[in-house]
């Protein structure tokens, strides 16, 4: 069940990065045919992120104390000081920004080439940040594996 | 007057981005280096890292509906290109904060 937890946490993640970049793309397209379905997305990403956010924040309370012990023991204890601590401090940047999406696709996308920029930027940023949240939590559970090797 | 083609509620709730991303960035310095205040947050909930994610949620959602009301209902008065800059600027510098914190203070 931990584990289930963990996973659906990375795969909430992964959709995000996913519909974000799809947002990015529905945007240097924008017309009349997709202007609903970018705010339908937008509300969808946001969704992700806060699910992303409730879920991995429940598993990191409530199950990672002892994974923790065994990361800072192993030979990778910047998998937790640096990359840990990083994540899960960085993701609450990336919670409010994604919370940003929806209310700035409410703008009149079709005619204002700003509130296209600013779509654009805030997906760019979910994006690259998203994709290195999904990389230190590989590390992180790397620094967890090779702890727990036979030496 | 403004002359931004954006609405109010993305103006006001694009600058608590930016706010709240350094605050939050703040708020790591002052608790990894003050223990009072960890104990305090740890106290205040289950987590330090949950009293965290309320503040800065908080945060967000006050300074946003407060900027977005400010100026008569009109909204901040800042230009579309000038706030798109703070927003990517607020929020890179949040993360590069806290990502250069912890890789010094480990």
């Amino acid at each position: 069940m931990t584990l289930a937890i963990l996973m659906l946490h990375a795969l909430l993640g992964m959709l995000f990065i996913l519909a974000a970049g799809f947002v990015y793309v529905d945007v240097l397209n924008v017309n009349a045919g997709n202007v609903e379905r970018i705010r339908l997305m937008s509300r969808l990403v946001a969704g992700l992120m806060w699910a992303a956010y409730f879920i991995g924040g429940y598993w990191y309370v409530v199950h990672y104390g002892p994974e923790k012990g065994y990361i800072l023991k192993g030979p990778w204890p910047f998998a937790h000081d640096f990359f840990m601590e990083t994540k899960e401090h960085m993701l609450m940047g990336l919670l409010v920004l994604a919370t940003l999406l929806p209310i700035a696709a409410t703008n009149d996308l079709l005619g204002s080439k700003s509130a296209q920029r600013l779509m654009q930027w805030i997906t760019a940023l979910l994006v690259i940040t998203g994709v290195g949240m999904e990389g230190a939590g590989a590390i992180i559970s790397m620094g967890a594996k090779i702890a727990l090797l036979p030496q | 007057m403004s002359t931004s083609t954006l609405n109010a509620a993305t103006r006001g709730f694009g600058l608590s981005v930016a706010i709240t991303s350094i605050a939050s960035a703040l708020l790591v310095f002052a608790k990894e280096s003050n223990e009072g205040l960890l104990k305090l947050m740890k106290a205040l909930t289950v987590h330090h890292w949950v009293t965290h994610g309320i503040f800065d949620v908080a945060l967000f959602a006050l300074v946003g509906l407060l900027l977005s009301r400010s100026n008569n209902g009109n909204g901040p008065d800042i230009s579309d290109e000038k706030l798109i800059k703070v927003i990517a600027v607020g929020f890179l510098s949040g993360c590069f904060a806290i990502a250069a914190f912890y890789l010094t203070a480990g």
